[in-house]
This record gives C-alpha cells, sequence and structure tokens, in this order.
C-alpha cells in the first residue's frame, strides 16, 4: 500500500489539509495518493486547472446540493481494480466480480447523469456510457441494484432451474423418507448442471466485457479526479480562499491576508481568530524579525502551506495571492533534532540547508527558513543567519528567514517586523493559570507584520514577555537588575 | 405451544448453545421448515467448521433454506451454497471467508454460512438486512461463551442443550441451568452515563469478543454514586487488589469485557464478606465462571447484574450424543423443566420432519 513516491508535504499545514480533504471513495483516495506538486513548466496547463476548479467554486456556490449528490455517489463506490485485473489475465469472473462491476457501471451513469443535468460543464471530466453494460449485466427491463445470473443469459439454464425448482417442491410434499431421499439425489444432479451452466453464461459474461476494461479503468481515474476536484472545491468554500495569480520566476510571492487553516481551526476552537498574514517574498532575501511569541513562526508557516497548497492544485486562503509556479518550497525549521542519526538540531539544519542547496539546479524554488541557527550562540548564529541571507541572494531563491538575531545587514532584502505588544506597560495577569497567561498575552500582542525600510530591526521585548507570562519573581528580579 | 409458534414475533432471534453439537442447526433447519415466511434472514457468528466437524469428527447438519430467504454469508462459500441465488449487496465487513455478501435464495437448498464475529459488525450487518426488508433474522450462534455477539444483537434467544455434554442427565442439568441463569441475570438499572459510554465505545472498536488480550481499561470500579473511583485491566492482578481494598463501602464493578473464572477466583481467596460488591457485565456470556463459583459469590452476599438483559425464550434438547448414544429424551426434558423458568422443547420429537 505504501507508494514509495507518495508525496510529503514540507509543512504540516498542507499535511493537515490533504488529510482532512472529504474524500470518500478509494479512487479520490487514490488520486490524492498519486497527486504531485506542479512545477514552473506546467505553468501554462496550471492556469487552465484553476479556471476549471474557479468554475467548479462558482458552480458549488450557487447549487450546494451538488456538493451532497456527488458524495452520495462517491460514498457507495467500491475498488473495482482487482476485478478488472482479473478480467484483463481472462479469468471467467465470480458472480461477485459482475456484481461489482455493475454496481460500478450504475454509480457511473448516476454520476454522468447527475453532471450531464447540471449546468456544470468541465473540460477534464468526461464520463463513459456505461448504459449498454449495465444492460448486459441487468438484462431485465427494471434496472435493480442486485445481481443475479438471469434466466435469459441460457435456454438450458432455464430449464434446469425449472426443473430443479420442480423437485425442491416434490421434496417439500414428500412423505415417505426414501422417496424424498431418491428426489434430493435428482435434485442434486440438477445443481451439478446449473453449475455447470452458470459458469457457462459467466464465462461469456467475461468474454464480453473485454471490451470494456479500457472504459472501466479510464472511468476509475475519472472519477477519483473529479472527487479530488471536488474535495479542492469544498475547501476553498470552507475558508476565506482566492484563485492564486501564477507569475514569472522573478515576481515576488505576494499574500494579502492569508491564513494557515489548521492553526484557523485551532484558534477558532479557542474562540480566537487568526491575524492574517500580509507579506511580500522578493527573489533573494525576506527577513522576518519581532519579539518572541509574536507570530514569526506562523506567519510564515502560513507562507509557506499557501505556496504549497497552489502547487497541489488548491485555491490559495488568501484575499490575494500571486506567486511563481515554484519548482520547490523546502522548509527548515531548526526542529530537525534527530538522536537517532546523532544529529543536534544545529546539525540537522546544516544538513537540510545542503539538501536545499542542491535543489537549486531544478529551477526556482520557496525556501523558508524558521530561526536559522537558533540554537547556537548570538555571536556565531548572527554570522550564520547573515551569511545565509546573502546566499539566499546569489542562489536565486525566493528566500524568508524569520529571526531573532540582531544587526543583520542585508541590502536589498525585504525586511518585516511583527508590530508586536501593543503598549509597553501591559497589565499584569490576574492569574497564574497557563490557559490564561497565554490568552493575556494574545491580547496584548499585536500580529501584524510592518514593513521595515531597508534594515531590519529586533525589538527587545524578550523581558516584558516573560513578565506577561509571570516568570518566577526571584529570577524576574535578578533580570532586571542586568536590564539597568 | 409449538417452537415456532413461540419465536413467530422475534425480530432477531439468536440460538445459542451449551457446547458443541448441542443441536443448534437442527433447531434452526426446524424452525426454517416450520415457517417458510419469505421475509426470513440467517446468519451465523463467525463460522463453525466445515461439513464434517472438526472438534469430534460428527456429521455437521447443514442448512437448508426456503425459497426467498436472504442468506448473509463469506463469500468463500457462496459456491457452496446450492440454491439458485441473487447477489443483494456487498455488506464491506470482512471475515477469514472474505466479505459477509447478501444473498437471496430464488429456489431452496442448502446453504454454508459464516458470517461477522463481533457485535459492531454483527449490529451493522442486521441494520443492513432490516433495510433489504427482513421481516426475522435469525442468528446461528455458538456456544453461549462465543456468543457474545449474537445475544447482544438479537432481541431474543434460544439456548440449546444435551446429551453432547454429559452422558449423565443431571450434569447437562446443571450445567444448562448454569448457562441459563448466568443468560438471564438482572439488568442493572441504574447505569451511570460514563460508563454507558464506555460500553459503547467497547462494542464499536472490539475486534475480539471478549476482552482477552487487550491490556486497556476494561474494568471501572464506581462508588455509591456512580463516581468513577479507579479503573483499569482485569487482567492486571491488582485489579483484584483494587476491588478489596474499597469492599467496606457499596462498590460497584463494571466490566466492558469478560468476568473470568480467574479473577473471581483470585476474589474469593483474597476477600471474606462481599456483601456491598455488584459485579456487572455487558450481558450473560460475558461471566466466564463456573456454577460453583457463582454460588460462593452469591452466598457472600455480592450480586450480579448485566446491562443489556437477554430474553432467553426457551432452551431446546438434543437426546442424542456424536458418542453415538441416546439419552431418554423425556426424562431430561422433566428434569430441565424443573430447574428453568422457560419453555424446554424436544428437537427429535420433531413436530415438523428436519431435513
Amino acid at each position: 500500500m505504501n507508494n514509495p513516491k507518495a508525496y510529503q508535504p514540507a509543512t504540516t499545514g498542507t499535511a493537515w489539509v490533504l488529510a482532512n480533504l472529504s474524500l470518500s471513495s478509494p479512487y479520490g483516495r487514490k488520486a490524492l495518493k498519486e497527486l504531485l506538486p506542479a512545477v514552473s513548466a506546467d505553468r501554462e496547463q496550471f492556469e487552465n486547472s484553476f479556471k476549471e476548479l474557479a468554475k467548479l467554486i462558482d458552480f458549488c456556490r450557487q447549487q450546494p446540493a451538488f456538493v451532497q449528490h456527488t458524495h452520495a455517489i462517491f460514498r457507495k463506490l467500491r475498488y473495482i481494480a482487482g476485478s478488472v485485473l482479473n478480467l484483463h489475465e481472462e479469468q471467467v469472473p465470480d458472480e461477485i466480480e459482475l456484481f461489482e462491476i455493475k454496481l460500478f457501471a450504475m454509480h457511473s451513469c448516476e454520476m454522468a447523469d447527475l453532471v450531464a443535468q447540471s449546468e456544470l460543464r468541465l473540460a477534464d471530466i468526461a464520463f463513459d456510457d456505461f448504459r449498454p453494460l449495465v444492460k448486459l449485466l441487468n438484462p431485465d427491463e427494471m434496472i435493480i441494484s442486485s445481481f443475479h445470473l438471469h434466466d435469459s443469459y441460457s435456454a438450458e439454464l432455464k430449464s434446469i432451474r425449472h426443473e430443479k425448482r420442480q423437485r425442491e417442491n416434490q421434496i417439500l410434499a414428500a412423505t415417505d423418507p426414501s422417496a424424498a431421499d431418491h428426489l434430493r439425489q435428482q435434485r442434486s444432479e440438477l445443481v451439478r448442471r446449473e453449475k455447470e451452466q452458470e459458469y457457462q453464461v459467466r464465462s461469456s459474461l467475461g468474454q464480453q466485457l473485454q471490451a470494456w476494461l479500457a472504459a472501466l479503468t479510464r472511468s476509475m481515474n475519472t472519477l477519483g479526479h473529479f472527487e479530488l476536484l471536488m474535495a479542492r472545491a469544498v475547501t476553498a468554500m470552507t475558508w476565506p480562499s482566492c484563485r492564486p495569480e501564477l507569475l514569472g520566476q522573478n515576481e515576488p510571492l505576494r499574500a494579502v491576508e492569508a491564513i494557515n487553516p489548521q492553526m484557523y481551526e485551532i484558534l477558532k476552537g479557542q474562540s480566537k481568530e487568526f491575524t492574517p498574514v500580509t507579506l511580500e517574498v522578493i527573489r533573494g532575501s525576506t527577513l522576518i524579525t519581532g519579539a518572541n511569541m509574536g507570530g514569526k513562526s506562523v506567519a510564515l508557516m502560513t507562507v509557506a502551506t499557501n505556496a504549497e497548497l497552489v502547487r497541489l492544485g488548491f485555491f490559495a486562503f488568501a484575499a490575494a495571492f500571486s506567486m511563481p509556479l515554484f519548482d520547490y518550497v523546502y522548509l527548515v525549521a531548526g526542529d530537525g533534532q534527530d538522536q537517532a542519526s546523532g544529529l543536534s538540531s544545529f546539525g540537522a539544519e546544516v544538513m537540510q540547508l545542503k539538501e536545499l542547496a542542491a535543489l537549486t539546479r531544478q529551477g526556482c524554488g520557496l525556501a523558508v527558513f524558521d530561526e536559522f541557527a537558533r540554537s547556537t550562540n548570538p555571536y556565531e548564529g548572527r554570522r550564520f543567519v547573515q551569511a545565509l541571507g546573502e546566499f539566499m541572494q546569489q542562489t536565486g531563491w525566493h528566500g524568508v528567514i524569520a529571526t531573532h538575531y540582531d544587526g543583520i545587514n542585508l541590502p536589498g532584502a525585504a525586511c518585516y517586523q511583527v508590530v508586536g505588544l501593543k503598549n509597553k506597560h501591559p497589565a499584569a495577569p490576574d492569574s497564574s493559570n497557563l490557559r490564561a497567561l497565554i490568552d493575556n498575552l494574545c491580547a496584548n500582542m499585536d500580529y501584524r507584520l510592518r514593513k521595515l525600510d531597508g534594515h531590519s530591526e529586533v525589538p527587545h521585548d524578550a523581558l516584558r514577555i516573560a513578565t506577561l507570562l509571570d516568570a518566577d519573581p526571584r529570577f524576574l528580579s535578578l533580570l532586571k537588575k542586568l536590564y539597568v | 405451544m409449538r417452537l415456532s409458534e413461540l419465536v413467530a414475533d422475534c425480530k432477531c432471534l439468536a440460538i445459542i448453545g451449551t457446547e458443541k453439537n448441542a443441536g443448534k442447526t437442527t433447531v434452526l433447519n426446524h424452525l426454517l421448515a416450520a415457517d417458510r415466511r419469505p421475509d426470513q434472514a440467517i446468519t451465523s457468528i463467525g463460522y463453525d467448521g466445515e461439513d464434517v466437524d472438526q472438534v469430534t469428527g460428527t456429521d455437521k447438519p447443514v442448512i437448508y433454506v426456503g425459497r426467498g430467504t436472504m442468506v448473509a454469508t463469506a463469500s468463500g462459500l457462496i459456491g457452496q451454497c446450492d440454491f439458485t441465488r441473487e447477489l443483494v449487496r456487498l455488506t464491506g465487513l470482512y471475515t477469514p471467508l472474505g466479505e459477509v455478501v447478501i444473498l437471496r435464495a430464488l429456489s431452496d437448498g442448502y446453504a454454508q454460512i459464516a458470517g461477522p464475529s463481533t457485535t459492531g459488525q454483527m449490529t451493522r450487518l442486521t441494520h443492513m438486512l432490516q433495510q433489504e426488508k427482513a421481516g426475522r433474522i435469525i442468528i446461528d450462534g455458538a456456544a453461549a461463551r462465543k456468543s457474545t455477539a449474537a445475544v447482544s444483537t438479537a432481541d431474543a434467544c434460544l439456548l440449546a442443550t444435551g446429551a453432547s455434554y454429559s452422558p449423565y442427565p443431571e450434569k447437562i442439568v446443571e450445567h444448562t441451568r448454569h448457562i441459563a441463569t448466568m443468560l438471564t441475570l438482572p439488568a442493572d438499572v441504574d447505569v451511570p452515563e460514563t460508563i454507558r459510554q464506555a460500553y459503547s465505545n467497547a462494542e464499536n472498536q472490539a475486534t475480539s469478543t471478549i476482552g482477552a488480550g487487550s491490556q486497556d481499561a476494561d474494568c471501572r470500579l464506581t462508588d455509591r454514586k456512580g463516581q468513577i473511583i479507579k479503573s483499569t485491566s482485569s487482567l492486571d492482578d491488582s485489579a483484584v487488589e483494587m476491588i478489596a481494598a474499597q469492599i467496606q463501602h457499596p462498590l460497584r464493578v463494571y466490566f466492558t469485557g469478560a468476568v473470568t473464572a480467574r479473577l473471581v477466583q483470585k476474589l474469593l481467596e483474597r476477600t471474606r464478606s462481599l456483601k456491598n460488591l455488584g459485579l456487572i457485565a455487558a450481558d450473560g456470556t460475558r461471566f466466564l465462571l463456573n456454577s460453583a463459583q457463582y454460588s460462593e459469590l452469591t452466598r457472600r452476599g455480592a450480586s450480579l447484574q448485566v446491562i443489556k438483559p437477554v430474553n432467553l425464550l426457551a432452551v431446546t434438547v438434543n437426546p442424542w450424543s456424536p458418542e453415538g448414544f441416546c439419552l431418554d429424551s423425556n426424562d431430561l426434558c422433566q428434569r430441565l423443566k424443573s430447574v428453568l423458568s422457560v419453555e424446554v422443547f424436544d428437537i427429535m420429537a420433531g413436530e415438523a420432519e428436519v431435513i
């Protein structure tokens, strides 16, 4: 089951969105498993996909029942790839395989009818006409959702069954045990002949199904593709979203009021609001500085998640979003400590950077660094970040670094700062309960980013934030002496 | 009253046995033949073996169904059913012999059935059969202690007993009486909501019919206010210590899995008076204790109750042993009647010929 080529999301935000897609058919889940991000060369084709998705979203907004109706059909679909494979190998299908194929054909027709009767026209989605196949497996006038090897497939089968039924009636009526035994023997001979005839019928149906194999295989893919598209549309309607604009490689990534759906939901659960992120990531280096607990990582992850989702064919969760179609989105988060491999978090960052540098040959990419070199000493850490900023300008990445190191000097870099604490003397917490402390801090924090003009500066808010978090008073008094 | 009349109004009937070869399948065939209603459905708990019983080497009676009957069985056994059939529904419930498929018999014929073995799956299957308009579902169960999935789904139950257990009628009577007592333990009328939730969770996730093998907390101690004061795994030896430590006050112990003979033995060794103690399980099939342990528990004042009582309608008797001897059926029935509060039927004496 483990597809080695399956795409591993770089951000937890993307992994969360993918895990929460409403996919109920095995084909939709398979399409998700096989989903790969687009690369810059796909731009034109990808523009069309977004056009289709936009059309679908508009349609679903107008016809909300359509989503439920398709969902009800997707839920009924079973995985018939095994039965189709057996037919390919020219095995005689058993009754269950025939039943599965009949159901698949019926549900496929149902979906085709539903789409045909709607106003929706999508270029990529075309359903095969399985009505003749349904007719083959359901020779009666009335289409029923069960299956049996019908008498009309073979005159001989019909006559054997008729005779068998007569014996059964005679067995029921028999009073003499030896006569009943005799009748049972006759019946078992008829059962043998019935099975033989049924085999002939199944074998003939198997041959007639050969002509349908290509269409069945195609339809499994079409249905999977359609369900994944529907899931993208539903996702786009669940959170504020927009159709992303795809730009050339030298253009910046522009996010206006972007959100991260995962964080958005977590905060909603705590009756809080996500502060949307507005940010421009230029080709070269972009720096985000700001107070501890000011939401630098959240801002970074929001941009990275959206860029990644756009590459996967999703609408961006933002009021407006434009970016070059990146060939890769890479995240160095500094929490990659792996004791099993003997790497500290710092060691892991260095290895990740090496891995990322090797990707530069593959075109343009978004490189996201959360507190690079955070775990080394500030003296050297600052130099690491400075070098990274210069390196990004050389590699041509759209690079973005969140850092709390002072004195980074990067001419040409875009610099942002979290607005931070709203007033310089915030109210002391009135409770030492952790939840209350964090709530109090949130209330005092302005998470918005503001653009600085060409220089990076780091606010010195750590002491105030420690106070807001109700740090031990003895510790605080020692700390305050050092600030004088 | 005839047996077929007694069960005529059941929507879902389970037939379980005191032991193997107690005549369950004979009872099932009898009911199918006595009342050829077209809206009947049958299934079983798991699969009980092949044509020849693997355990005792006796001929396993096959099931003969009438036209119209729905049969829920594993896909691997469809080839061994010889009635002309319609495939009605693929259930998505899997057994070691394949997916359970609902068939409709378009002719009379022999059926091999293997159904789901867990309570959760059996409940889903009976819902599907009802959706397909089954007016009466009969579940061919197993020996009582393995029939949890059947009795917890069914609204009524028949207990089959007979000479397969012992050549001595008094032993059969004693054994049957004990099982009937366990099955008909009274309901706990005052189950706290948290406990109800725990039972419903256990039912939905259970992959085995009893809690064996699971290290999860399946044993919850509650005080007189219904508050859970401790929870533990009943397999853990500390469970008995925990119960013993709390027994000065009224104490109710809820088991979501089985109440094992081992636990009860340790409890009897560890404590004296049990007048404060209530032991509660999901239903009577979960009390895996012998009749001596039960007597001792009740003598010392413990009360045994269940969440869902079993509606035991009757006991059926098979005087034939797989070893070839036959007991005096009339005598056995009379002895059983004298100790049981439900009807007793001799299946072999036959009001209808069993095919």
